[in-house]
This record gives C-alpha cells, structure tokens and sequence, in this order.
C-alpha cells in the first residue's frame, strides 16, 4: 500500500510545475505568437499545444 | 516524434487529449477552459438566474431548458466535478481592440461583442471582470475542494491582451 501510494505520488506533477512553466520565457514567446495568429479563437487548445512545447524545452 | 523521443529519454509521459482529457502528464489529468473577459455578462446571467445554485443550474441544463453549449457555467462544472481532473487551469482573455482598423477585427474572435462590452466596462479597469469568475469557482470550491492560484501573462503583438491562469489543484481527487 505504502510502495503505491509513493509511486503514485512520484508520478502526479503540481500546480506549482505547471506554474514554473507557464512564467517560462519559452512559454511567454509562445503566447505572445499565438496571441495574434490564433486571434481568430478561443485559444485553449493551442495553448495547451504551447504549454507542451514549453514544457519539453524545460525537460530538454 | 521529436517530442515523444525527448519524453521517453527523461522517462516522462505526455498525451494531448487522451481519453477526453486535454492533457495527461504522468498520471496528472489537466483540463484548460477559455473564456474571454466579455463572457461575464452571460456568466453573471446564469448564476443569477437560480441563486447561484449550481446543481439547479444543471439540472436546467439536463433539461434543455437552457443551453450547454452558449453559456459559461455548465462547461466549467463539467471539466471540475465530472471529469475531476488533478487540475483545472481556466484561462481568462482580456483585450483591448480599439486601436484596430475594421479590416484587423475582422480576423479577431468576438470582436465586435468584445468592442460592446468595452464601451460600459473599458479594458483599462477591467480587472474588476475577474470577481464574476472567482465568483462561480468559489461556488465550484463548495463542491470540491481545491487551492486557486492566478497568473497573469501580458502579452502585446497586435493588440494588449492579459492572460489570467486562474489554477486549481484539488486536494482530493
């Protein structure tokens, strides 16, 4: 039970992960590219695809 | 292929839209909802129109006597007490048109709804709009659970525009 719960616990990411990336300046140049050539929508699915693309140059 | 070859060498997994599910990061669900700083009037309409109750919402909802698909509420309430995700990030859009020619606005979304509630609520002090929001999460927070943390992001290329990331992180799943 307790082996679990800690793999579980390994493997959840937090707000706070999340928070890091999205006041990254990878994921600032991509919102402010986004913010004009995907104007035309309601921007929730790239910007998920920006938050991944910053996400992986965090990783990298 | 790039991505998924930078992921399995660090051991991390990441899926967009896996099992209706924006984004999945490990184990971690996260759900993003937009909406954009004009969406307030419809916002403030619903929650109005039963007390704020938002199980009665629902049920109107169920009903059909009012509409899942125009309005605010109803999408929040199903990303955060159906899906129950780990996280819910609700990206609120505020921007200032009124510097773009017609030509520009024609290629910018809901732009002439955006100029209208511009005219009674200007972007300079529209800060104020974000209370109809956390309004509808601290009901949201009744129901379940979670921290709330803002992020503001500015951005400028065409036309300013501030991003709020209004975050959620249930304690509880």
């Amino acid at each position: 039970m307790v082996k679990s719960q800690n793999v579980l616990l390994k493997e959840m990411i937090t707000a706070q992960d999340i928070k890091v990336i999205l006041e990254s300046d990878e994921f600032g140049r991509e919102l402010e590219e986004l913010s004009s050539y995907a104007a035309n929508i309601r921007q929730e699915r790239p910007i998920g695809y920006a938050y991944c693309q910053a996400l992986l140059a965090a990783w990298s | 292929m790039l991505i998924a070859k930078h992921f399995w060498r660090r051991g991390h997994k990441v899926a967009l839209e896996k099992k209706k599910c924006d984004l999945v990061v490990d184990e971690t669900r996260v759900e993003f909802k937009f909406s954009f700083d004009s969406d307030t009037l419809s916002l403030e309409k619903e929650l109005n129109r039963f007390d704020g109750n938002l199980e009665m919402l629902m049920k109107a909802v169920s009903a059909k006597e009012m509409s899942g698909t125009w309005t605010v509420s109803p999408a929040i309430y199903n990303d955060v007490i159906v899906k129950r995700p780990e996280i819910f990030v609700w990206i609120l859009c505020t921007r200032d048109l009124s510097k773009l020619t017609n030509d520009e606005l024609s290629r910018v979304c809901i732009a002439t709804h955006q100029q209208w509630f511009n005219r009674s609520r200007p972007y300079e002090s529209n800060q104020k709009f974000l209370e109809a929001f956390e309004g509808l999460l601290s009901k949201l927070q009744e129901l379940r659970n979670f921290s709330l943390e803002k992020i503001p992001c500015a951005t400028n290329n065409g036309f300013p525009s501030v991003y709020y990331f209004m975050m959620c992180e249930f304690t509880e799943i």
